[in-house]
Parts: structure tokens; C-alpha cells; sequence
């Protein structure tokens, strides 16, 4: 009963809130006050009664692509899946997002459930989830102010882990290797990694004291190569060819880390070129590479979450930009880390915005990069860099943003839809 | 005249973008006409002698043991630094290891470098935030992100701290400029950088530079946002 009025007032409350262009995790938020262990509530009901897989995809980076991506896999095989859309990863996002499928009595039927955690919630949430299947993508260094180190991530990665059976580490990651290695005792531990070749830089793991862990399993999904979009995976010693939604060598990273957990997933029923053709047809996941209409041209939003995505993004740039807009605000709290990031690949930042402006300033001043406006509103910042900019030699601008800087930029846009829905 | 830089263990500490003082440092000294020198020093080489800064940076705990497993070889080499007029510029962690003697979790502690008559020890609550203060005449801005207090009787090298609860910040030691704020702080605060630039080449930074007068401009900027941003 009471989770039937749970479900009614919140899918009530999703009604507003989308028609005020709020926020999605607040249809949630509700009904976990109304029923605090909502989640656990659906979630126990579909295992006891189906024994419905259910993975959890964590990590510092790549958590929404991967988990759209295993999602766009399972569903080219037939699979009904229940998913939480890209950054809904804390309980009352999962909570919003169960109530599109859920029944009055809290029934969801589903072949199968893949959800985003994110890694701070993710050992609490996996207690009430009891994953099945557990993909680790990562630990790189990400949102200090709130993790304080990495150290403390890889615990928390090991707890989401923990209750699965099916463990899929990123091999070429040391601390989800080490993770891995640390778990194939008690669990059924799978790989994924990248070719030495592919990423001669390293894919930017975080250094918590892992660095030396051994490799003992054969991959069981590689990345061979990767070219802009294109990159080559093989899977049972068979390559396929999947089309990137966005280019660099992280969304390869991805790309492996959906087929391996896919293919674990549906065992004999996985069917590898299905698989690819489901990732190639995938648009970028919300705000991250995406093309969006500004000034009557196409602008490519480039996410700033942190040091390792940014400097993929960066490593991914074919050639600098040639109209470039910057903007960071409060979002990131301490932007320190952008002196680790090599900007070599960009030549000017035509504006620089957000309240962060001046230190991405300092910061360019001492790569001396050209910059030509800072302005730290970005309402009018945006403006000028409309007016003051015409590309030409790019079919596109370009905007390096922060989280929160992208979603404003949306929404001055006229892209009212927002994350998660 | 060059001006020679040693960045210690920028892998194992260097979690803030710590080489962004070696950045400013470089970047300025160079503008004002000075050559530069930076040798990236890792766990397992011999720390050189003879140079002007030594940098060690703030690392995360597993960094923290791993350059703490060097001693007292780091001991002797910055010993030694410190004795012949180098600047040891020492960034959270990095301010951690001169103390003589360092508890980094519960029971486990180590030998430090043992320059500062001082311990360092756990905090029970974290300090995280941005932070606003006074050196002197000069003010400072930066981020706090410690688990770990440094309890001694070296004199703070920043005062009248606000935005986090403490007021006093660093270490003001001869050859020492220690502190928890990163930003990074020498880019953040370019005075110090010209200070340890003039006081170890005798040239003093040129301040008419275009390229010094666009970073100064835009750290300073940069700290009167800090200071908006914590509503002074």
C-alpha cells in the first residue's frame, strides 16, 4: 500500500519537475522518504522470483558510457533491461529510475537489471542491490575534495564488488587489476585490457600503491586499436569493429569493458557482431562528446570532470580547436590538478569563463596559450564567443566545460531534457 | 646564471598538480632572463646536491610510504640541502615528511626527515576547503585537503587563516617554505616564487615581462575570486 502511494506521488512529483525543467533525482528522493528501502524492495523481489542477473558498473571514469553501452548491447540481443540513465547513480536516481517500469506493488519485470553506481554510495547501495555481476572500470584521480584519495576509492570499489560473483576487471588499470587478483580467490574474476601499443601514455590510473600487480589473466576483451571513432576489439581470439560515440582511446577502454561484462551476461547467447553494431549505432552519452546547435553551427561539448577524462579528451583532439570556449565554476572546487594536464593540443581559448576563469588563466599563462577573453559570468562570456567567433576550418566549435558548466550550457541552449531522463 | 630545481618523486607526490610551483618557478625565473634546470627525481635515484629548490609535493598515503621507505637517504640529502642555502619548497605531504617523525594511520608511524622539530600527526576530523590568509602584508589563497596535523614549534608561515577552522597554516623555517595550501601556491601566490627566484640567482623577476605580467594579473585575479568565493 504504501508503496503503491510511493510510486503514484512520485511519478506525480516527475511530472512538475520536468515540466519545471528540475532536476531528476527529486521523483526519488521522494519516494524514499515515503519508503526508505524502496530499492531494495523491487530489487529482492525480481531476484527471488527470477533469479534476474543484476551488474553494477563502477569506476573513477566511464560509468554512464559503459552502462549505456551495456545496455544498447543486451537490448540488441532481445534482453528487456532495466537501467539507470547516465548520471543517476545514487539511490534516489535509481529510485526515479524505477519508476517508469515499476508496478503499484513494486514488481519489475525485467530480464535483466545493469545499474551506474557511484563509488562512495556503491558499497552501500550493493548491500541492498546484491549485484550479481560487478564491472570495474577504473580508479583514477577524481573529486579529491570528496574522496581525499584514491586509496580510500579502492576500497570503495572493493566493497561494490564484493556481494557479486561475477567480478570484470580492467586490466590494464593496476588497481582494478590488483582488485581482481585480490578477488579471483573468492569470486569468478574476468579481464579486459588494452594493448601496450594502443596507449603508449597509459590510461592515467590513479597511483595508490598498486602499481606493481601482477597480470595473470588471459583478457578475455582487448582493445588492439583505436583510430579517432574506430577501434578494433577482439573478443574469443575473433576482432570486431565498433564505431566510438565519441573518439579516444577511453571510449575503446568502454567499449571493452560493455562486451566482456555483455558477454559474461549472456554466456552462449552473446553474439559478439550484435554487440558491435549495438555500440556503433550509439550517439554520445548526455554532455559527454556531444554535438549540440549554438550560433546556427554544431558545438562539441568536451566534459572537464577531472584530471584522467580531460586529458583523454584532450589525447583524443585530432587538432586544436579552432574556436574555443573554457568555463569552470564551483562544481570543480579545486581545479589544482589542471598544471598535471598537458595542453599541448590546444594553440588559444578564445573565452574562458566561470568562476574558476582566473585560474584556468594563471594556467594557460604559464603554457603561454593565448587566451582572448575571461569574463567569469558565463552568460555573457557564451555571447561574445558567439560574436567574436566564425570557424572555419572545423564544421564545429568547441566547449571544454565542467559538469556543472554543461548543463547550464544545455539548458541556455534550448535543451530542456535534463540528465537521467 | 641558472637556476636549478629539483622536483622530488613528482609521481609518488604530486597528487594537486604540485608541478605547478615547479611550472611558476621555471616559467618565471626563464621570462626574467634566468636559465633553468628541473631534474624529476624518482624513489629509487640518489637525490643530487647543489640545487636551489628542492620540491617535494603532496602525495596520497600509499606515496607518502612509499618516499617515507627512502629514508634516511632522503634525510641525509635534504640535510644536507638544507645546510648549503637551498629552499625546500614543501606542499602538504611533502611538509609532512621534514617533521622528524610521522603517524600516517593508526599505529603505524615512521622516521621523517627530521628538519622540523615537529610530529606529524592525525587529524580526527579532515580539513577540505578553500582558504583564504596572511603572510605578512602579502595575501594568500589556496585548498586545504589534510588528514594530518604537523604539531611542533616552528613559527606558521600563514596567519589569520579563514574559510576552514584553523587560523594558522605552514612552516616559516630557514630554507623552508611549508604549507597545506595547494592552488597550486606558487602559481596562486607568485610572490614567493620571485622571492625564492631572486634570493638563489640575485635577479629579480621582470615584473614590465609581458608574459610574468599576464600571470601575476591572472593569480591575482584568481585570489580575489577565492576570497568572493568565501565571502570576504
Amino acid at each position: 500500500m504504501l508503496v503503491a502511494l510511493a510510486v503514484l506521488l512520485g511519478r506525480f512529483v516527475r511530472v512538475v519537475t520536468r515540466l519545471r525543467g528540475g532536476g531528476s533525482a527529486l521523483p526519488g528522493w521522494v519516494i524514499l522518504k515515503i519508503v526508505p528501502d524502496f530499492v531494495a524492495t523491487v530489487m529482492a523481489r525480481i531476484q527471488s522470483e527470477n533469479e534476474t542477473p543484476v551488474a553494477v558498473v563502477t569506476g573513477s571514469n566511464g560509468k554512464s558510457t559503459t552502462t549505456s553501452m551495456v545496455v544498447a548491447i543486451l537490448e540488441a540481443h532481445g534482453k528487456h533491461v532495466f537501467s539507470n540513465p547516465s548520471g543517476g547513480n545514487l539511490p534516489q536516481g535509481i529510485a526515479s529510475a524505477m519508476l517508469t517500469d515499476v508496478t503499484l506493488d513494486g514488481t519489475l519485470s525485467v530480464d535483466v537489471v545493469v545499474l551506474e553506481l557511484d563509488e562512495a554510495y556503491g558499497g552501500k547501495l550493493a548491500d541492498v542491490i546484491k549485484p550479481s555481476h560487478a564491472l570495474l572500470l577504473n580508479i583514477q584521480v577524481d573529486q579529491l575534495n570528496r574522496f581525499f584519495e584514491p586509496e580510500r576509492v579502492v576500497e570503495m570499489v572493493r566493497a561494490i564488488a564484493q556481494p557479486a560473483r561475477t567480478v570484470v576487471v580492467n586490466d590494464s588499470d593496476a588497481n582494478t587489476r590488483a582488485l581482481g587478483n585480490q578477488l579471483a580467490a573468492t569470486h569468478d574474476v574476468f579481464g579486459f585490457d588494452v594493448l601496450d601499443r594502443v596507449a603508449p601514455g597509459g590510461i592515467y590510473g590513479a597511483s595508490a600503491g598498486n602499481d606493481g600487480a601482477q597480470d595473470p589473466r588471459e583478457p578475455i576483451v582487448r582493445v588492439e586499436s583505436v583510430d579517432s571513432v574506430h577501434a578494433m576489439l577482439s573478443h574469443s581470439s575473433e576482432s570486431v569493429r565498433v564505431t566510438l560515440p565519441s573518439p579516444g582511446i577511453h571510449y575503446a577502454v568502454d567499449a571493452a569493458g560493455a562486451l566482456a561484462l555483455s558477454s559474461t551476461l549472456l554466456g552462449d547467447d552473446f553474439d559478439r557482431e550484435v554487440a558491435a553494431r549495438a555500440i556503433s549505432a550509439m550517439k554520445p552519452v548526455y554532455g559527454r562528446g556531444e554535438s549540440v546547435q549554438a550560433f546556427d553551427a554544431p558545438l562539441t561539448i568536451v566534459m572537464m570532470k577531472n584530471h584522467p577524462s580531460l586529458q583523454a579528451n584532450l589525447d583524443a583532439l585530432s587538432e586544436a580547436p579552432e574556436s574555443l570556449y573554457l568555463a569552470v565554476d564551483g562544481g570543480t572546487p579545486d581545479p589544482s590538478w589542471i598544471y598535471d594536464i598537458d595542453l599541448s593540443r590546444l594553440d588559444h581559448v578564445d573565452v574562458v569563463s566561470g568562476s574558476k576563469a582566473w585560474q584556468w588563466e594563471t594556467r594557460l599563462a604559464y603554457d603561454e596559450i593565448p587566451t582572448g577573453v575571461v569574463d567569469e559570468d558565463p552568460r555573457t562570456a557564451f555571447e561574445s564567443f558567439g560574436m567574436t567567433t566564425a570557424p572555419s576550418r572545423q564544421p564545429h566549435r568547441t566547449a571544454i566545460v565542467n559538469y556543472e558548466q554543461m548543463m547550464d550550457l544545455r539548458r541556455e541552449l534550448g535543451y530542456m531534457e535534463i540528465e537521467g531522463e | 646564471m641558472t637556476l636549478r630545481i629539483v622536483h622530488l618523486f613528482p609521481d609518488e607526490m604530486g597528487i594537486f598538480g604540485d608541478v605547478g610551483n615547479v611550472t611558476a618557478l621555471a616559467k618565471r625565473a626563464q621570462w626574467s632572463g634566468i636559465r633553468v634546470s628541473v631534474e624529476n627525481i624518482g624513489l629509487s635515484d640518489a637525490v643530487p646536491d647543489g640545487a636551489d629548490v628542492y620540491m617535494l609535493g603532496s602525495g596520497s598515503t600509499a606515496g607518502l610510504r612509499a618516499v617515507l621507505a627512502t629514508m634516511p637517504k632522503l634525510s641525509r640529502a635534504l640535510s644536507r640541502a638544507n645546510s648549503s642555502g637551498a629552499t625546500i619548497v614543501a606542499i602538504g605531504a611533502g611538509l609532512h615528511v621534514l617533521s622528524a617523525r610521522l603517524t600516517i594511520a593508526d599505529s603505524e608511524s615512521f622516521d621523517g626527515v627530521g628538519l622540523l622539530d615537529a610530529t606529524s600527526q592525525l587529524r580526527s576530523q579532515r580539513l577540505v576547503g578553500p582558504v583564504a590568509g596572511r603572510v605578512g602584508s602579502r595575501d594568500v589563497t589556496g585548498y586545504v585537503n589534510s588528514g594530518h596535523d604537523i604539531i611542533g614549534t616552528h613559527r606558521p608561515l600563514i596567519e589569520h587563516i579563514e574559510g576552514i577552522e584553523i587560523v594558522t597554516d605552514g612552516v616559516d623555517a630557514p630554507g623552508i617554505l611549508g604549507t597545506h595550501l595547494h592552488g597550486p601556491f606558487l602559481p596562486m601566490n607568485p610572490q614567493f616564487a620571485d622571492d625564492i627566484i631572486e634570493k638563489h640567482t640575485g635577479v629579480s623577476v621582470d615584473t614590465n615581462d609581458q608574459r610574468v605580467r599576464r600571470a601575476t594579473e591572472a593569480a591575482s585575479r584568481s585570489r580575489d575570486a577565492l576570497r568572493r568565493e568565501l565571502g570576504i
